[in-house]
């Protein structure tokens, strides 16, 4: 097997033990709590900062509160913020980046607006909006959506300048087919990997960035558990309990490392070149291709440790 | 035969090229700059002419994938640089194009069935759109059962086929062939011309043949109109441009055709013209040639000279010292 073979492969594997992990997380937070015996904010306070035991799997913290639990819980709100944002950014972001560069008379007026909001650095733009407009989930997703919408339209607009002067799309013209038609059945299809890699990345981003709100307090407001928040208030704990401030990190940390490898797996995945007439051979069947072959490969250095 | 098809009466395309974002000096590019030209049913007009001399932009024209800065298109009579949305969606069915390069112009996402299926659905014909569409493969010499496969699944003739597929979905009257066979190997070049000129008997087809390669032009032309810097510099009957080109500058491109012969091809003496063409963005005062013409004198570089037929032949040149036509007859064999 060639070396660029194995890198595939190797890179393969790593996407999809980050789909795995993503999926039990996901998995978690929707169902964890219906599973979870205590409420994530009711106080106990005999068992204020315990350190993790088998009752307590990651420790409590300083209300006596099961951090495992609030870590479950927080995992909620940091997806649904992370995944509303990113859907959200996606779609608003991809149709202006189409649209900008498409028509050239809208690109100009959009994009000066654009670099209006570039201007400010993202997590700033968001802090102010929330700080504006109350600090609620919803309040969060919209100044999420600002602060990442210029680089989304940034991306899609590129894409778009440089496909519309493809033949294909002159072709489709001389043919008499709607903009329209032209917007979204020819470019957009060309334009989905750098935009569902971001769309990826931007998910990472926010579940990083409501972290970052929320640890500077302006983001979930307390008692409510959200990653982001419990490390706010674990960080006058560092040096007694660590372990309150350890395990949100990682989860963080996990989260939105999968998320980017995923995302570049996904960039490995939508490469036309991969499409193929014979309608089976879809990402389902790619997938058990690429397990099979790792199971076949460890079979294989089995053999040769034998 | 005899009627005319499409006409462009002193079409011109200027572009405008900022210098610099303080420079506000505002210069135009000239990229077709008055041409005169009509094509009779049922023919081949062959465009030649060196890179940047004008020729694809003025299909894109033509075609009105780009509006004319000046000037009336008439197809059937009609000037369609007036139509609206409506009635120019109705015309493209009647006009198309096939692109140089078959691998920019097939969507790599869409199967070759949806590719070749565009015109019919752009305009919501009746008809059985996968029949339709697997007769075309047919037609094209391409498997009907190929329907379902993508574009990177198939060599560069074949997806130059698939483009022809393409133009032909809605029996058009009227097919550009910008340098449709320039990108491929000579024996596919081949190919593809005898499709070409099979399509040209089945369907009636008039073509606007598009090329550099003045050999597979005169093959394939009935006429052909030599350009240069924007211009139309030479227009004739095929045969008599090639056995007696007028002007200086189809005498020095043709000059530049190798022949098969290897003992004629040592006596071949090539006309090297001088320099580059000149930016279309300032071109010379005068002729646009004199440059680089050897007979260029005062009046070359002072006057335009106006594009004038020869009444008996058709032989159309605009140069003020044309070669004269049964001065002497060169054979330029090919």
């Amino acid at each position: 097997m060639t070396k660029k073979k194995n890198k595939s492969l190797q890179k393969n594997a790593l996407g999809i033990a980050s789909g795995i992990i993503l999926t039990l997380i996901i998995l978690l937070a929707i169902f964890g709590p219906f599973i979870m015996k205590t409420s994530p904010t009711e106080v106990y306070a005999e068992n204020r900062l315990q350190p993790p035991s088998l009752e307590h799997l990651f420790g409590t913290d300083h209300f006596g509160r099961d951090i495992f639990n609030r870590i479950i819980y927080g995992a909620r709100i940091s997806l649904i913020v992370g995944f509303s944002a990113a859907v959200i950014t996606t779609i608003v972001g991809t149709t202006l980046g189409l649209v900008a560069g498409y028509f050239k008379k809208v690109d100009n007026i959009l994009m000066r607006m654009i670099d209006g909001m570039m201007a400010f650095p993202a997590i700033l733009l968001a802090i102010m909006l929330v700080a504006a407009l109350g600090g609620n989930l919803q309040n969060i997703v919209i100044a999420l959506v600002f602060a990442y919408i210029p680089i989304m339209v940034r991306i899609v607009r590129s894409s778009t300048l440089q496909l519309k002067n493809m033949q294909y799309v002159e072709a489709a013209k001389a043919s008499g087919t709607s903009n329209t038609t032209i917007l979204f059945n020819h470019l957009l299809p060309n334009a989905i990997t750098p935009i569902i890699v971001q769309g990826t990345f931007i998910f990472a981003e926010a579940i990083l960035a409501e972290a970052a709100l929320s640890f500077l307090g302006v983001g979930v407001q307390p008692p409510i558990p959200s990653w982001g928040s419990i490390l706010g208030e674990s960080r006058i704990y560092l040096m007694n309990a660590p372990w309150y401030s350890i395990f949100p990190g990682v989860a963080i940390a996990i989260t939105v490392l999968s998320l980017n490898i995923l995302g570049d797996l996904f960039r490995d995945l939508l490469d036309p070149h991969s499409l193929n007439s014979s309608k089976k051979k879809r990402w389902s069947v790619k997938m058990t291709e690429t397990i099979g072959n790792i199971q076949m490969k460890k079979s294989v250095n089995k053999g040769v440790e034998k | 035969m005899n009627e005319v098809l499409l006409e462009a009466r002193d079409v011109k395309k200027h572009f405008q090229a900022n210098k610099g974002f303080l420079n506000r000096n505002k210069s135009n590019v000239k990229a077709v700059d008055g041409i005169n030209l009509s094509v009779r049913k049922g023919e081949t007009l062959g465009l030649v002419g060196e890179s940047g001399s004008g020729k694809s932009t003025l299909a894109r024209l033509l075609l009105r994938l780009i509006e004319p800065s000046n000037g009336e298109i008439l197809f059937e009579g009609d000037d369609i640089c007036k139509y609206n949305a409506k009635k120019m969606k109705q015309l493209r069915r009647d006009m198309q194009i096939v692109f140089q390069d078959p691998f920019a112009s097939l969507n790599p996402r869409w199967t070759i069935g949806k590719i070749i299926a565009e015109p019919l659905l752009a305009n919501k014909s009746d008809i059985n759109v996968k029949k339709k569409v697997q007769e075309l493969l047919d037609t094209v010499g391409l498997n009907p059962e190929h329907y379902n496969r993508y574009p990177h699944e198939f060599s560069g003739g074949q997806r130059q086929r698939v483009g022809i597929a393409r133009a032909i979905s809605q029996n058009p009257k009227l097919i550009i062939c910008d340098e449709a066979v320039s990108a491929l190997d000579v024996s596919i070049q081949a190919q593809i011309i005898n499709l070409f000129e099979d399509l040209q008997q089945e369907f009636n087809l008039t073509y606007i043949f598009i090329a550099h390669d003045l050999s597979v032009v005169r093959h394939m032309s009935n006429r052909v109109a030599v350009m240069y810097l924007g211009k139309i510099v030479e227009e004739a009957e095929c045969e008599q441009l090639y056995t007696s080109p007028r002007h200086p500058y189809t005498k020095a491109l043709l000059s530049a055709i190798p022949l098969p012969d290897p003992l004629e091809e040592q006596k071949r003496q090539r006309i090297v013209l001088k320099g580059d063409v000149p930016s279309p963005m300032d071109p010379p005062k005068g002729c646009a040639f004199h440059p680089r013409c050897s007979k260029a004198d005062e009046v070359c570089s002072n006057k335009t000279p106006a594009l004038e037929i020869d009444g008996l032949t058709n032989h159309a040149v605009s140069c003020f010292h044309p070669e004269d036509q049964n001065q002497k007859k060169r054979e330029v064999r090919i």
